[in-house]
């Protein structure tokens, strides 16, 4: 379901240099702007999923953050529990 | 499944079981980064609009934390050229908005766009660079006295810059360059101290609290100290560090913002 990415470098080289081979990760994709958040439910959609699990806390739902989340796992038809 | 603890290592990280990092997260109320290829998410999604109220201590020392992410990766004894180049962008980003996203708060989306992008480099940066020792002093602050883990950065990252300043002084020289000073005709020692002093000047601006406010006092820096150097990101800081070594560099954080 989920996209294999690179191994991270934990076998890291110090003074990486043009005599060694560097290995570089990421993440797959960024996605960046004002009102990014409401694509959370189209990228968890577009992986495959079809349940998810927000981790969030206290302030973030009395603010109305976790909501943003919420209401594009909804829109996409995902279900989801929140810790 | 390889899941690499930092600890105690100066240049060979000790690999360790999954049980062995879980043994460590349960019995200490440490920071404890657990990095494997399973946590690199497969989209990122980064929306600065979640950040537009954010009070202006919380973005004065979560902003010094990703400008720790990015000065640390960057002068970092593992850095290499993709992490150095998003390092540098990162540093520029966060020199220019910092102070208008913590003052000016939610009048000003083009601050928190360029916190939110100059963070998000600073990360991708120092994944791959991995850290210095401001990130082996920020966590016994926030397990002993529940130190925010970005007021912690914020505070050390001055003084860890001014004792690894020698050992690439061109790259702190640049760090003056990219907080738009103008370094032309200047020795490169002069240059080096003013890409510390730049650092040291932005958390003076910022209403980032004391670690004195939380209660730390001279007799903790032995404790303080011991607990440091456990830290990972030990073995990629430019200068290598002794238990003396942190007792100085905790004894000078102490000064700061008081």
């Amino acid at each position: 379901m989920f996209r294999q990415v690179a191994q991270l470098p934990l076998d890291f080289t110090l003074f990486k240099g043009t005599g060694t081979i560097t290995n570089w990760s990421s993440s797959g994709s960024v996605i960046f702007g004002f009102g990014a958040s409401s694509k959370v439910g189209e990228e968890v959609k577009r992986m495959g999923a079809k349940k998810a699990v927000v981790t969030t806390d206290q302030g973030l739902v009395k603010l109305g953050v976790a909501k943003k989340i919420t209401d594009s796992l909804d829109a996409a038809g995902i279900a989801y529990f929140s810790l | 499944m390889l899941i690499s603890v930092y600890d105690q290592c100066e240049s060979d990280p000790s690999v360790a079981t999954v049980e062995k990092v879980a043994a460590l997260a349960k019995d200490a109320d440490v920071l404890i980064g657990v990095g494997c290829s399973f946590n690199i998410p497969s989209p990122a999604i980064c929306d600065p609009e979640l950040t537009m109220s954010l009070p202006p201590v919380v973005t004065a020392f979560t902003g010094m934390d990703a400008l720790t992410h990015a000065i640390e990766g960057y002068v970092s004894r593992a850095s290499d050229t993709f992490s150095e180049a998003l390092a540098e962008k990162a540093i520029k980003l966060i020199a220019g908005a910092l102070r208008r996203a913590t003052f000016n708060g939610e009048h000003d989306r083009q601050a928190r766009y360029d916190m939110m992008m100059g963070s998000t480099l600073a990360a991708m940066n120092f994944c791959n660079s991995i850290l210095g020792i401001s990130h082996s002093m920020a966590p016994p602050l926030g397990a002993y006295f529940h130190v925010p883990h970005g007021v912690g950065n914020a505070i050390c990252l001055p003084v860890v810059m001014q004792f690894n300043m020698w050992a690439y002084p061109g790259k702190f020289a640049e760090l003056a360059r990219l907080f738009d000073r103008d370094i032309t005709g200047m020795d490169l020692k002069d240059a080096a101290q003013l890409g510390v002093d730049c650092v040291r000047e932005l958390l003076e601006d910022l209403p980032v609290p004391s670690l004195a406010s939380y209660g730390i006092t001279q007799a903790d820096i032995p404790l303080l100290s011991d607990e440091a150097m456990k830290g990972g990101a030990r073995c990629t800081n430019p200068k290598t560090t002794t238990t003396e070594d942190f007792h100085i560099l905790f004894a000078e954080a102490l000064k700061l913002k008081n």
